[in-house]
């Protein structure tokens, strides 16, 4: 029995080697980000644009320029499907192309307009994909986007997922990735909110010389893309989208200027950290309403003007004034959303299923999208102002002898 | 007994979470979530508490019976041939319970990593790998519950660490949203993987060395268990939410397709399924080893172990080929009518042998436990 043992692992062996999903990594076309379009030339079409990583760019920098190949190769592809698309890439492309080091999926805005749920679909069905890929809606063509620069980095792919990843610290402009947009696509209330990009001319300016001064398209992250289930509605601007980081960002670190308290010409800029907000629902004859708290930690960081004012006195008109000013960014976002795009972006409905569930399934979930747009929100804020970030008076304020007399 | 392996108390402990881990993680989650929503957590945590009560019956029952299988005291309970019948149907059911344990591994490896891999051959070298398990003998198959339990804690580890940062409480609000009725009839779906540790307890429990305090440790387990499996649909629930989870078939896949170790790590899921395997391997190559011995015990085959094992290799591949070769086909079969069958087996068959044992006085005199 031994034997037939040795013999039934034997013949296994060349069963084992794993040729059937080898794949050479110098064959691989690393895909950094792609964007998705409504054919210009079939509407029913689909246009696929890759933006592939080419290691050989990477040489010494000894190398000629002029003989150094380009870090990046695009190419675009159309199909009647976007997998169709794909495969009509594998025509063009001398390499396999190859989704799991992707960073970015564009969507240009007459796709987004019209369905993007083929889009979803096809990137959650890849089982290469990273669930953390970023998304965004482009303003104008993906396929242009793919060819414009962005950010400091040679491979704009790259560049793009790190402006995404650090876009936190000023709250213009909302960060969204597949794992987001899948989860809220499959929910029963929530809509779909993606970040959204434009083109921007800037001017780049190579080594020392302005003479090789050069305006080149830039992307830039442009505030937020509205949805409803499938459909994009419009888009937020960024002092709307602003508004609603407040609340929808993971890891909110804002900095508002307010003005100050001795001199409403001049500003003081206060960063809020520890941001939290809760948002609670109640519940009138079947009819909700939503109070939204902000909570956080302020510090001074930036004074731009004399003041009288104690320490104490002017920490609390600050407290006040930023309160006021966090109220009313909200408001701005909160009325573009419920009045104009009538659409659950914020996930008021799953509040409302969580904290009523009994009246959420006799009835209020069917009948959720009509009670919407109608809800009131009431919005208050909660700013505990800790420090003044180093400074113990107004730099203004600073004269040496003041401080001798002192 | 026909052989004299024996394992001691502290691998019996490791071996309850390792039968019941690898599909419990993702494939009942998803199956449960299609069926109750963001209720997946509540009503598998009470298919827990009732497998757990139900084990701890399995183990008073082996307290009377301490040197017989499941088979053999079926068969000086309810008599001979309905003993043999019950040996018969147990065979059967851990056939099935092996493609349903093997395809766990199958599915992960055809969808996610060798997707040009004929599927076929995949189960084929998964069979022949749990088989040469089952020839070398459980003492074997068991020493790696130990691999199996610390690759179970690893992949809850980093997985918790990877999509802590996604996690959102209000996707498993609100709490026992379809009402406490929903929540009980569809913890059937973990009976599914109760049902593999239940009645594997009733076929191993003789090969314990010491018989001593294992009510203690099958109940100290269970609440192991239970941590390591509950906490897999409430990551699941609070990352991608109840709705994703409906959708795919290896729902803890794809809940490590999210997971994310800071921007240098971003994707780890080769090294998380490779914790999966110890586990996994425990689970299919103990079924594997019940269905041998069930069939051996009814057939009165005591002396052909090896034809038998070989013999049943065919079935158990047939089993993960057929069961699924068409994904659809597999989910639907885990929620009709295998989670029933299971059911019925691993609650039915440990009640029924204890009322029938009450009735007729065979649970009066509580054996020495023998040590060895």
């Amino acid at each position: 029995m031994k034997t037939i043992a040795l013999y039934v692992l034997l013949i296994s062996l060349p069963l084992l080697s794993g040729c059937w999903d080898m794949r050479e990594i110098n064959e691989l076309g690393l895909v950094m980000a792609v964007g998705i379009d409504k054919s210009s030339n079939n509407p029913d079409h689909y246009l696929v644009t890759v933006q592939v990583a080419n290691p050989q760019a990477g040489g010494s920098s000894a190398d000629s320029s002029i003989n150094r190949p380009e870090t990046i190769w695009i190419s675009s592809a159309e199909g009647k499907t976007i997998f169709e698309a794909i495969r009509e890439l594998a025509r063009i492309s001398s390499q396999r192309i190859m989704w799991a080091h992707n960073n970015v999926i564009v969507i240009g805005e007459s796709l987004a307009r019209d369905d993007i749920t083929p889009v979803i679909d096809f990137f959650s069905h890849n089982h290469e994909l990273r669930m953390k890929t970023w998304m965004a809606v482009a303003k104008g063509s993906a396929t242009d986007f793919l060819k414009a620069k962005a950010g400091m980095g040679s491979i704009p792919g790259q560049s793009l997922a790190d402006m995404f990843r650090y876009q936190q610290f000023t709250g213009l402009d909302f960060h969204s990735n597949l794992l987001k947009v899948y989860g809220d696509f499959t929910s029963d209330t929530t809509n779909l909110l993606i970040g959204s990009l434009s083109l921007e001319q800037a001017t780049t300016q190579a080594g020392l010389s302005k003479v090789q001064e050069n305006t080149v398209e830039q992307i830039q992250m442009d505030g937020m893309a509205v949805f409803d289930q499938r459909r994009m509605l419009g888009y937020l601007s960024e002092d709307e989208t602003r508004g609603l980081a407040w609340f929808l960002s993971e890891n909110p670190n804002m900095v508002i200027s307010v003005p100050h308290p001795s001199d409403s010409s001049e500003s003081v800029a206060v960063e809020i950290v520890a941001v939290k907000a809760k948002i609670d629902s109640q519940l009138d004859q079947q009819t909700p309403s939503f109070s939204i708290q902000i909570t956080g930690t302020g510090h001074i960081a930036e004074e731009d003007t004399t003041s009288d004012l104690s320490i104490n006195d002017f920490k609390h008109q600050m407290e006040f004034l930023a309160e006021q000013q966090i109220i009313e960014e909200i408001d701005l976002g909160l009325d573009k959303v419920l009045n104009v795009y009538k659409s659950d972006v914020l996930g008021f409905g799953k509040v409302v299923h969580s904290q009523h569930k009994k009246e959420w399934n006799q009835g209020l979930k069917d009948r959720w999208v009509q009670i919407f747009p109608d809800v009131e929100i009431s919005v208050a804020a909660d700013i505990e102002i800790k420090s003044s970030t180093l400074n113990q008076i107004p730099l203004r304020n600073y004269r040496r002898s003041s401080v001798i007399d002192d | 007994m026909m052989t004299k392996v024996k394992i001691s108390r502290f691998q019996y402990f490791l071996l309850i979470p390792n039968l019941l881990f690898a599909k419990a993680i993702g494939i009942t989650a998803g199956v449960t979530a299609r069926s109750v929503g963001s209720d997946a957590w509540t009503s598998m945590s009470i298919g827990f508490l009732l497998g757990t009560a139900i084990i701890l019956a399995m183990v008073y029952l082996h307290s009377r019976f301490p040197e017989k299988t499941i088979v053999q005291i079926s068969e000086e309970v309810v008599g001979k041939w309905l003993g043999k019948l019950t040996g018969i149907v147990l065979a059967l059911f851990f056939i099935l319970a092996f493609g349903a344990s093997a395809n766990v591994m199958t599915m992960h490896l055809k969808e996610y990593f060798l997707v040009e891999t004929p599927f076929w051959l995949i189960c084929f070298v998964y069979t022949l790998l749990c088989m040469y398990g089952v020839f070398v003998g459980i003492e074997n198959i068991v020493r790696f519950s130990l691999f199996g339990l610390l690759g179970c804690l690893l992949i809850n580890i980093t997985m918790i660490f990877g999509t802590w940062g996604d996690f959102d409480l209000i996707n498993l609000l609100p709490v026992l949203d379809r009402g406490l009725s929903a929540n009980i009839a569809n913890s059937i779906y973990i009976f599914g993987d109760l049902a593999m540790a239940i009645l594997g307890i009733g076929m191993i429990y003789p090969l314990l060395n010491n018989k001593d305090k294992t009510f203690v440790i099958s109940f100290w387990a269970m609440v192991l268990s239970g941590i390591l499996i509950l906490i897999w649909p409430i990551m699941e629930l609070g990352v991608i939410g109840s709705g994703a989870m409906q959708q795919y078939v290896v729902v803890c896949m794809q809940q490590v397709r999210c997971a994310q170790l800071t921007r240098y790590l971003p994707r780890y899921e080769l090294i998380m399924v490779s914790f999966f395997t110890f586990t996994t391997f425990v689970q299919s190559a103990t079924m594997y080893y019940c269905s041998v011995q069930s069939f051996q015990q009814s057939s009165g085959m005591l002396k052909n172990r090896q034809i038998i094992i070989l013999l049943l290799a065919i079935a158990m591949f047939l089993a993960t080929f057929l069961m699924a070769n068409d994904h659809n086909n597999y989910i639907h079969f885990l929620a009709y009518p295998w989670a029933q069958i299971c059911t019925i087996l691993s609650l039915g068959l440990p009640v029924v042998l204890i009322m029938t044992a009450l009735i007729r006085g065979k649970l009066k005199n509580k054996p020495t436990p023998a040590k060895t």
